[in-house]
C-alpha cells in the first residue's frame, strides 16, 4: 500500500497551484474597471498610443493585485490619482482639439498642475507607514493612467504629470515620514 | 478545534487571503485534517468522504484569496466539505438502483429471463416514484442510516412498503 506522506505531498502541489489560479482570476477580475477607461481614451485621444501604454498598466495592475502583500492598494488609488489628469488632457484635446505638440503652452501646465493635485491627494490618502514598494507602485500607475490620456497631447504632457505627480506625492511622504518618527 | 488552533488559522488564513504564501502550509496543515474528519462524518463511507475533502480543500484555496478577515475561518473552511458532501449525496439519490439490477441468464432459461427483465423494469418504475427516504428504508439505496430505535426503523420500513405497494396498484393496476 502507498504510504499518505506523497500523496499529501502531491494534494499540497494542486492545493498551491488551485490558489494561484484563484488569485490570478481575482486579479483578472480586479482590473476589468480598467477596460472603460481605455475605451473612453482611446475614443477621445490618440487610439495607437492607448493601445501601446494600456499594455504596461494592465500588466502592472494584474501583477500588483496577483502578487497582493499590501501591492493590492496601490491600484485603485493609483488608477484615481491618474484618472485626473487623464480627464483634464482629453477635456482640453476634445476642447482646444490640441494636436500632439500643438498646444504645450497650455496642456501642458494643465496636466503637470493636474498631475500635482492629484500627487498631494495620493500622498495624503496613503498611510506614512506604507511601504516604498506600494508608494512606487502606485505612482508609476497613476503615471501610466494619466499618460494615457497625456501622451496624446504630447510626450512633453506626460513628463508633466509623472514629475507633478511626484512633486505632489514626496514632499507629503517625506513630512508624515518625519512627523510618525518624531512620535 | 483547539480555541488558540482556531486563532491560528484565523491568522493565517488573513495572511494567505492578503497574498502572504508562507501561510499555505500551515492552512493546509490545520485546515485538511479537520475537513476529512467532517467528510468522513457526513459521508461514512471513507474513500468517498477522501475525495469530497479533497474536491473541497481544492476550492478553498481557489477561494482563499476572497477570505474576509472579519469571518470566522473555520466555519467559513468547512462549508466547502458541507456544500460538497451535499453534491455527494444528491448524486447517490439520482442513482438509486444500484441493487436492482438484472442478473445475467444463467441456468434460467429464456423466457424466464425475459420475464425476471419485465417485472424488474415494473419494480424500477415503481421504485423511482417513492422517495429517498422510503428507497432508504426498503434498502434499495446505499445511504448512511440515521440511528433509530429498532421499533422506529420497522415502522419506516412497514410504511415504505406500504407506498410501494399502493405505487404498484396505481402504476400497474395490479395488487
Amino acid at each position: 500500500m502507498e504510504s499518505p506522506e506523497p500523496e499529501i505531498g502531491a494534494l499540497a502541489v494542486r492545493a498551491r497551484r488551485a490558489y494561484e489560479r484563484g488569485r490570478l482570476a481575482r486579479a483578472a477580475l480586479g482590473v476589468v474597471p480598467l477596460l472603460p477607461i481605455m475605451a473612453i481614451a482611446a475614443l477621445f485621444g490618440d487610439g495607437l498610443m492607448v493601445l501601446w501604454l494600456s499594455g504596461p498598466l494592465v500588466v502592472l495592475s494584474l501583477g500588483c493585485l496577483f502578487i497582493g502583500r499590501g501591492l493590492e492598494r496601490a491600484v485603485r488609488p493609483g488608477w484615481s490619482a491618474g484618472f485626473v489628469p487623464l480627464f483634464v488632457a482629453l477635456a482640453t484635446l476634445q476642447r482646444f482639439g490640441c494636436a500632439s505638440g500643438g498646444c504645450a503652452e497650455l496642456c501642458a501646465p494643465l496636466c503637470a498642475g493636474a498631475g500635482m493635485l492629484v500627487g498631494a491627494w495620493l500622498g495624503t490618502t496613503m498611510q506614512a507607514r506604507e511601504r516604498l514598494g506600494v508608494a512606487a507602485a502606485s505612482l508609476l500607475i497613476a503615471g501610466l493612467t494619466a499618460s494615457l490620456g497625456c501622451a496624446a497631447i504630447g510626450a512633453s504632457t506626460l513628463v508633466g504629470a509623472v514629475v507633478g505627480l511626484s512633486l505632489g506625492l514626496v514632499p507629503v511622504w517625506v513630512v508624515r515620514g518625519l512627523a510618525s518618527s518624531r512620535s | 478545534m483547539h480555541a488558540s488552533t482556531r486563532r491560528q488559522l484565523q491568522r493565517q488564513l488573513t495572511a494567505l487571503a492578503g497574498g502572504d504564501r508562507r501561510a499555505f502550509d500551515d492552512v493546509f496543515g490545520l485546515c485538511w485534517p479537520v475537513m476529512r474528519q467532517l467528510a468522513v462524518r457526513l459521508l461514512g463511507d471513507a474513500s468517498e468522504a477522501e475525495d469530497a475533502a479533497q474536491r473541497a480543500l481544492l476550492r478553498l484555496f481557489s477561494n482563499a484569496s476572497c477570505f474576509d478577515p472579519e469571518r470566522e475561518a473555520l466555519p467559513w473552511a468547512l462549508t466547502f466539505v458541507i456544500n460538497e458532501c451535499r453534491t455527494v449525496r444528491a448524486r447517490r439519490r439520482r442513482r438509486p438502483m444500484q441493487t436492482l439490477t438484472v442478473e445475467p441468464a444463467g441456468d434460467l432459461g429464456p423466457e424466464q429471463h425475459l420475464l425476471r427483465v419485465d417485472l424488474t423494469r415494473a419494480l424500477l418504475d415503481v421504485v423511482g416514484t417513492l422517495s429517498p427516504a422510503d428507497r432508504v428504508a426498503l434498502g434499495l439505496e446505499d445511504a448512511v442510516l440515521p440511528v433509530v430505535a429498532p421499533a422506529t426503523g420497522r415502522k419506516r420500513k412497514q410504511r415504505a412498503l406500504g407506498r410501494l405497494r399502493s405505487a404498484w396498484r396505481r402504476i400497474h393496476g395490479v395488487a
